[in-house]
């Protein structure tokens, strides 16, 4: 609890956590003085972000608040970073025999085994190798679980994305963030309750991985860029302060009247207040993100100083995710810049050696970091950090310096609270081909995840289309085996 | 039914399915008891026929209400609540214009009605009533409406977000049906099936069919990569897809749940599910032409005309130069020519020819080079036998080879080849014989190489369209090859289980530029139960153009060229890996000529060149050439000897000349991706579990039982026509319903059945359940039109009472299910956007047309994601590009659907980035800035009086004292924020895009009420 605490002694450097809810009637009446005066007295009374747990007893005890979707799209190699392969090593270069079973993408042709081109050190109390590749979040092992069992359905970036953010194959459904905000509502009114801090790319399958789909639409991920201005019309059309502050207040009085002769109408009325929120969001948000008043130690932590463009970049949006969560935002993603690849940050074909040092570089001390910074600030026991891509890639090549997308055996982990920190669970074969052992499915993470936050994923229900819908439909298993 | 049931969550109900089933080794009930089910499940409301209920007794002093409002009075009356009082006029006029046109009346039409209103209320409404029906904006807000209903999409989403071809043509056919008050019954036909009416619905006026645009209607699916061979459940989803939307938009009814087991509550069985699954699988993905016919037959005719006299001028020409092949030859022949003298093109050509070193045996002028290089040793005779003997045993080899090992399927060289499907402009189902001349277009050449027999898309010009289609391949060898050619990046590959964007498998899929004829393999099956087709495209016709950056290669000029044909010879199957290979008859011809003469010396060598050439010429000449003449004759028009320099004769050049400019004067042909039938239709296997890999019986194809009974579909064809029937049928208990319903939750913000896209138990009940069959059966009886229903509900008391509910009335019924008041509700965002648009004065009124994209801060190319003009250069909304994978952010934040089902409701949320998109985002500060612009141009006398008309053109009304001067207060103080002279205030542009950006932000500006 000494977390929240501290957290909400913070309060006036972020947009406050939510207090108790005044009547809709209540805050019109006190908000008679006129806009600023409403905006300075931070009443907070909106349901804009409130989910399913305002109505209703959450599920379970909740284990964490937060969760940080670490989304490494493309399919990172887990033969080249958390399961290594020494038998690869002896058939390296040798022709590989029948894959019609395999679900392929990739061209037909001679495929050989590759053995990867890093080594592997171990780590931890439990000794758990990890390539070097990550050298930054091997140091933080012990509040990892590794998970190297899991399978996906099709091996396509689109079908993946998609799968791995809403348990189906084809777009339409809600996100998992979405989801979880519909549970459990944003903790701060203020700010939405799913947050994608992106990189202004668009992802195989849209911008719909990060959708509402049928749920209402204040479930969606609101997207934060990591150049530029952050957030699409946060930036007052007004130069002048004041001008906008008097338009406002006259903007106010014409709708309360609006309101009035319609003897008060609810969405009327919430809208008004929107724009209570929006004002203040015109400058509590840049104060959110703004990383100035961040130490210069915490810069180096996170690599935010980094010479290479895309760490810097990937490095601000961890940082910023560290903001987010002590705002009260319940989930926030993280997406990597694919730079020249269309299909995914790690998707190398052909030159995996570049493109996953490359990747590596840029996402492993920032990563490493943000899980210490919220340790030493004691948030990682309400956090949950999950590093995942919709799939890993094959022990074998097409042109020898590449690897294809691969869904029969990969590897994710996910560290923080909850989490039995320092374990490894499930294997692929000798030859990192197919998951063997303690089977490990999206629906199972997806289930795992909610478990965390204290939703039954069997009872977390919407009802569309005839059904009631849920995230992981008919499926999921709790992966109660890496939980603390 | 049981409440406990239903409240059981979804993974319990399968749960006990399954088990229930496994002991049948299926997850659908067998019939038997499906049947028992069927028949407790058949009581459901919705399902029973349209009733004609008694219209209720006119509730006392409200004698002149219609039976709309009778029916509502009495609901209202049991409850003790009663309607509210009418709204007053200008309410009045501006929720006409917002719910029936999707605009705000302007200032002189609301001033207009409010003085017929006072004269006449019963009147002015109704003329005002016709007056906004006939308005083609009608069409515009009820398209857009009708767009929600069948996920309409432009782009196809997923990884290429490819385009499909063409979807805003059905927006167009949309507004266009809204306006004609198209028959409802007609609507459902032609989109379910408008490729299979006869006649078709055309338009005159436009030129094309209408009726084969509506289906469009299948095709707004997300589509994937389309490798259905490897991933089977992608085409299931996209075959899903269409029943979900077919059954939600027609029928209120979920069948997509009886995908993997018979519906859990509703009367929907796997079986049903699967039946439908058979008729689309029977269909195929097309783009359709929409032009008439007679709208290119003129042009067309005198092309043909004038390409016949040039034919004819040309024979003249040409027959008069072959009497120059010998004396050409030979001076190609002689060895000491000198550089300087002056030679033909044609003795230049053939001089090269002659020394190239790798001149394949099926070359022209391979013989005459062998004897041109003899040894001085070896005669002129002996050589000559010897060229016969290699030939002839050559040509043997390769004939016996051919007929060996392929077995001819078609040859395309006289009548219309059965079962081959050709559509477009350019291509004549009729193949054209050997010899036929296709006109250089350009340049200073009159012809291209004639063509051999075949059927072609270019033969009058290669900016006409032409898709042509195998029928299924039959799988008993293992290869097909085709003898084609193409150029323009037209496209030939092969279409597996009507997979629309398949690239990858079944032989893959291949852009010609400028290819010459040659043979094109692929495997007649890909393996199990696929079926595939070959597909040969012009780039117009082609469902993937334009195809993901590179693969149809990076020359912009290319990409962006209109001209682009195909053409096709001959298909043989086979079972080896090699295609048929090149006879040689073309020199057979030369050998057997000279057999008979006695071939002594080099002079007799070109004596047999001279005659087969003059021989071959003469027989096109006289319209009997054949391939092998064709060979002859290309050779010498590729060397030059025969003319077809533009300057070669003045007549001529005239005639090319006006062919050039009839041709450059031919529209552009007309398509938009739709649905077609591939001969006889089929039966699809059912599958276990909803397992793409799973497969159990095959599935008679037919319409829901329930609906349609249980016989199958007799039909030579996919069965989509007859569906269509079942669904536009009078008696049908659902479809005029749920389309009632539609109506009805436009014109009142909820439906009398509030989940317009759902009828079945999970469903809400009707509120008013005999009101929804008084207006079904009236819609269907006065010939299911839109626009009568509309106006018979918006003419109603029910429609025109005021918004302000009494407390007594909110008390008991907050949701307004009874109607007790008019609901007040926020405009969609095209609405709202539309609003601003045409308060601002920006509004281009201009109807239909391709769309533009949506606003973007940077464009991203590689996913067809281009950067539109910040105010959509002022048009309508629906003319906004609708992408998948990123939308138009200002209307997505307003709730527009991403469209992946039908959403006959959308969401109304309410969010504080909307709050800020209306305060910051650039849109509205560039409208805020138009209509400044056009303020501060008036002639105002002070700042009340403009407020007055700023009032009355965004609201309809001027303001009330206390609004006026809280505005003027405003004015005044962004005068001295702003720091503007007072005697400028009037002409302050930034003072009064200030406070047009004020009104813009107002509620009552954005909800209707």
């Amino acid at each position: 609890m000494s977390a929240k605490e501290s957290s909400t002694n913070r309060k006036s450097e972020c947009p406050g956590r939510a207090p108790a809810p005044f009547s809709r009637r209540d805050m019109l009446k006190s908000a008679s003085n006129g806009f600023g005066l409403l905006a300075l007295s931070g009443l907070m009374a909106d349901r804009t972000y409130a989910g399913l747990s305002d109505r209703e007893q959450p599920h379970l005890t909740p284990k964490v608040k937060h969760v940080v979707f670490c989304f490494m799209a493309g399919g990172v190699s887990h033969v080249d970073t958390f399961d290594p392969k020494p038998e690869l090593e002896k058939i390296h270069d040798e022709l590989v025999g029948d894959l019609s079973k395999e679900k392929k993408t990739q061209g037909e042709g001679e495929r050989k085994w590759k053995k990867c081109p890093w080594s592997f050190q171990r780590y931890g109390q439990a000794g758990i190798p990890v390539s070097e590749l990550f050298p930054w979040t091997a140091g933080c092992i012990e509040h990892m679980a590794v998970v190297r069992s899991m399978v996906a359905e099709l091996p396509l970036h689109a079908t993946g994305n998609i799968f791995l953010h809403s348990g189906r194959l084809r777009a339409g459904s809600p996100s998992l963030g979405a989801w979880t905000t519909y549970g459990l509502g944003s903790e701060n009114r203020n700010l939405p309750g799913y947050i994608l801090l992106e990189n202004g790319k668009v992802p195989p399958g849209g911008r719909e991985n990060f959708a509402n789909g049928f749920l209402p639409a204040n479930f969606q991920a609101t997207p934060i860029r990591a150049q530029g201005v952050p957030l699409a019309n946060i930036v007052p059309a007004d130069a002048n302060a004041d001008a906008q502050r008097a338009k406002l207040e006259a903007l106010l009085g014409q709708d309360r009247d609006f309101a009035d002769t319609l003897r008060g109408h609810d969405a009327i009325e919430s809208a008004i207040r929107n724009y209570e929120m929006a004002y203040r969001m015109q400058t509590a948000i840049p104060d959110l993100l703004d990383l100035s008043r961040e130490t210069k130690a915490t810069h180096r932590l996170y690599g935010v100083d980094s010479d290479d463009k895309e760490k810097r970049l990937y490095a601000i949006q961890c940082l910023r995710a560290r903001r987010l969560i002590e705002a009260g935002v319940r989930f926030i993603e993280i997406t990597a810049n694919p730079m020249d690849l269309s299909n995914g940050t790690w998707d190398q074909h052909r030159h995996l050696k570049e493109g996953h040092e490359k990747n590596a570089l840029v996402t492993d001390q920032p990563i490493a970091a943000l899980i210490r910074d919220l340790e030493q600030r004691g948030l990682l026991e309400e956090t949950l950090i999950v590093w995942a891509g919709e799939m890993g890639r094959t022990p074998h090549t097409l042109n020898v310096h590449g690897r294809d997308h691969h869904v029969a055996g990969f590897t994710i982990w996910m560290a923080g609270g909850g989490i039995r920190g320092g374990t490894v669970y499930g294997e692929t074969d000798e030859l990192g081909m197919n998951a063997v052992t303690d089977i490990v499915t999206i629906h199972d993470l997806h289930a795992t995840i909610l478990h965390l936050l204290g939703l039954d994923h069997e009872r977390l229900t919407f009802r569309h289309g005839g059904r009631d819908m849920s995230l992981t439909d008919i499926h999921g298993r709790v992966v109660h085996e890496i939980l603390a | 039914m049981t409440r406990s049931f239903l409240d059981l969550p979804h993974r319990i109900v399968i749960g006990l399915l399954v088990s229930a089933c496994a002991a049948l080794g299926t997850t659908t009930v067998a019939d038997e008891s499906w049947q028992k089910v069927l028949e407790v499940r058949r009581s459901w409301w919705s399902l029973q026929p349209v009733q004609s209920p008694e219209i209720p007794p006119a509730i006392q002093g409200t004698s002149s209400d219609q039976p709309i409002d009778r029916f509502v009075s009495s609901r209202l009356d049991q409850a003790g609540l009663n309607r509210s009082a009418s709204a007053d006029g200008r309410t009045l006029i501006r929720r006409l214009n917002l719910v029936l046109v999707g605009l705000p009346p302007t200032p002189s039409q609301v001033d207009q009605f409010v003085d017929d209103y006072a004269h006449d209320p019963r009147q002015a409404y109704a003329r005002a009533v016709d007056r906004l029906l006939s308005s083609p904006r009608f069409g515009e807000r009820w398209a857009r409406h009708w767009m929600d209903v069948v996920r309409f999409s432009e782009t196809h989403g997923y990884e290429w977000n490819h385009e499909i071809r063409d979807a805003w043509q059905y927006r167009d056919y949309v507004i266009r049906a809204f306006n004609a008050d198209l028959p409802y019954d007609q609507f459902i036909r032609e989109q379910i099936a408008g490729d299979l009416l006869k006649p078709p619905r055309t338009n005159g006026q436009l030129g094309i069919n209408e009726s084969i645009i509506g289906t469009a209607f299948w095709r707004f699916s997300e589509l994937a990569h389309d490798n259905c061979v490897i991933f089977p459940e992608l085409r299931y989803d996209a075959l899903d897809n269409q029943i979900d939307t077919l059954t939600k938009a027609f029928q209120a009814t979920t069948v997509s749940c009886a995908r993997c087991h018979d519906h859990k509550i509703d009367a929907v069985s796997t079986i049903d599910y699967y039946a439908l699954i058979g008729i689309l699988e029977s269909s195929r993905q097309v783009i359709h032409t929409l032009d008439l016919p007679d709208v290119f037959t003129t042009k067309q005719d005198k092309l043909r005309e004038l390409k016949s006299e040039i034919r004819q001028q040309l024979a003249n020409l040409w027959v008069e130069a072959t009497g120059q092949v010998a004396q050409s030859i030979e001076k190609a022949l002689q060895s000491d020519a000198s550089e300087t003298d002056e030679v033909s093109h044609f003795v230049q050509a053939l001089r090269e020819q002659l020394q190239q070193e790798d001149l394949g045996l099926e070359h022209v002028a391979l013989p005459l080079q062998r004897i041109a290089q003899l040894e001085s040793e070896v005669s002129v005779a002996d050589a000559w036998q010897g060229l016969v003997d290699e030939y002839n045993q050559e040509q043997q080899t390769r004939a016996s080879f051919n007929s060996e090992n392929f077995e001819p399927w078609v040859a395309f060289n006289h009548d219309p080849v059965e079962g081959w499907r050709t559509t477009g402009l350019g291509a004549d189902p009729r193949p054209c014989q050997s010899g036929e001349l296709v006109m250089a277009l350009e340049g200073d050449q009159m012809v291209r190489p004639l063509l051999p027999a075949g059927l072609y898309t270019h033969l009058l010009s290669d900016r006409l369209n032409g898709t042509m289609h195998s029928p299924w391949i039959p799988t008993r060898t293992k290869n097909v090859s085709i003898q084609i050619l193409g150029g323009g990046l037209s496209m030939v590959r092969a279409v597996i289980d009507s997979c629309s964007l398949n690239e990858y498998v079944g032989g893959g899929l291949e852009y010609l530029d400028q290819a010459p004829l040659q043979w094109k393999q692929f495997p007649t099956s890909a393996g199990g139960p696929h079926r595939s087709y070959i597909e040969l495209t012009t780039k117009s016709d082609n469902l993937r153009w334009p195809d993901r950056p590179g693969r149809a290669g990076k020359d912009e000029a290319k990409l962006d060229s209109p001209r682009s044909w195909f053409g096709i010879a001959r298909a043989v199957f086979h079972d080896c890996d090699e295609s048929p290979r090149a006879e040689l008859t073309h020199l057979q011809a030369l050998f057997l000529r000279s057999q008979s003469e006695d071939i002594g010396e080099i002079a007799d060598v070109i004596a047999a060149y001279q005659s087969t050439c003059r021989d071959a010429v003469q027989a096109w000449c006289d319209g009997r050439a054949t391939d092998t003449d064709v060979v002859w004759i290309n050779w010498l028009i590729s060397g030059g000897l025969l003319p077809n320099s533009i300057d070669a004769s003045q007549s001529l050049a005239e005639l090319v000349r006006e062919y050039r400019a009839v041709e450059s004067s031919l529209p552009t042909p007309r398509v938009v991706a739709g649905m077609a039938d591939h001969g006889a239709g089929f039966e699809s296997p059912l599958l276990k579990g909803g397992s793409a890999t799973d497969l159990g019986p095959l599935v008679p194809r037919r319409f829901l039982e329930v609906v349609a009974g249980k016989s199958a579909i007799e039909t030579a064809g996919s069965g989509r026509r007859e569906m269509a029937e079942f669904i536009a049928d009078k008696d049908n208990p659902l479809t005029a319903r749920v389309m009632v319903n539609r109506v009805w939750h436009h014109l009142f913000g909820s439906g009398i059945v509030v989940t317009t896209d759902d009828f079945g138990h999970l469903g809400e009940m009707p509120t008013h359940p005999q009101l929804l069959d008084y207006l079904s059966r009236e819609f269907v009886e006065r010939g299911w039109s839109i626009k009568k229903l509309i106006r018979e509900i918006v003419t109603s008391r029910t429609f025109q009472q005021s918004s302000v509910p009494s407390a007594e009335a909110i008390e008991q019924d907050p949701l307004n299910r009874l109607l007790h008041h008019y609901p007040v509700r926020r405009l969609d965002g095209e609405a709202i956007r539309d609003t601003f648009l045409a308060v601002s004065g920006r509004l281009d009124s201009r109807l239909f047309g391709s769309s533009i994209h949506p606003y973007r801060t940077e464009p991203k190319p590689h996913r067809k994601l281009d950067a539109g003009p910040l105010d959509g250069n002022g048009r309508r909304s629906l003319y906004l590009k609708i992408t998948r994978m990123e939308g138009a952010q200002f209307l997505e934040l307003f709730d527009l659907p991403i469209p992946m089902s039908t959403r006959g409701r959308r969401d109304s949320t309410n969010l504080p980035a909307q709050a800020l998109a209306l305060l910051n985002d650039p849109f509205l500060v560039d409208q805020s800035r138009f209509w400044s612009v056009q303020l501060v141009a008036r002639h105002d006398d002070s700042a009340a009086q403009r407020i007055d008309y700023m009032f009355t053109k965004a609201l309809g009304r001027p303001p009330a004292d206390r609004e006026r001067s809280r505005m003027t207060n405003l004015v005044e103080r962004l005068q001295k924020i702003h720091d503007i002279p007072s005697d400028e205030i009037l002409t302050s542009s930034v003072v009064w895009q200030d406070v047009s950006h004020t009104l813009l932000n107002l509620k009552e500006l954005i909800y209707v009420r």
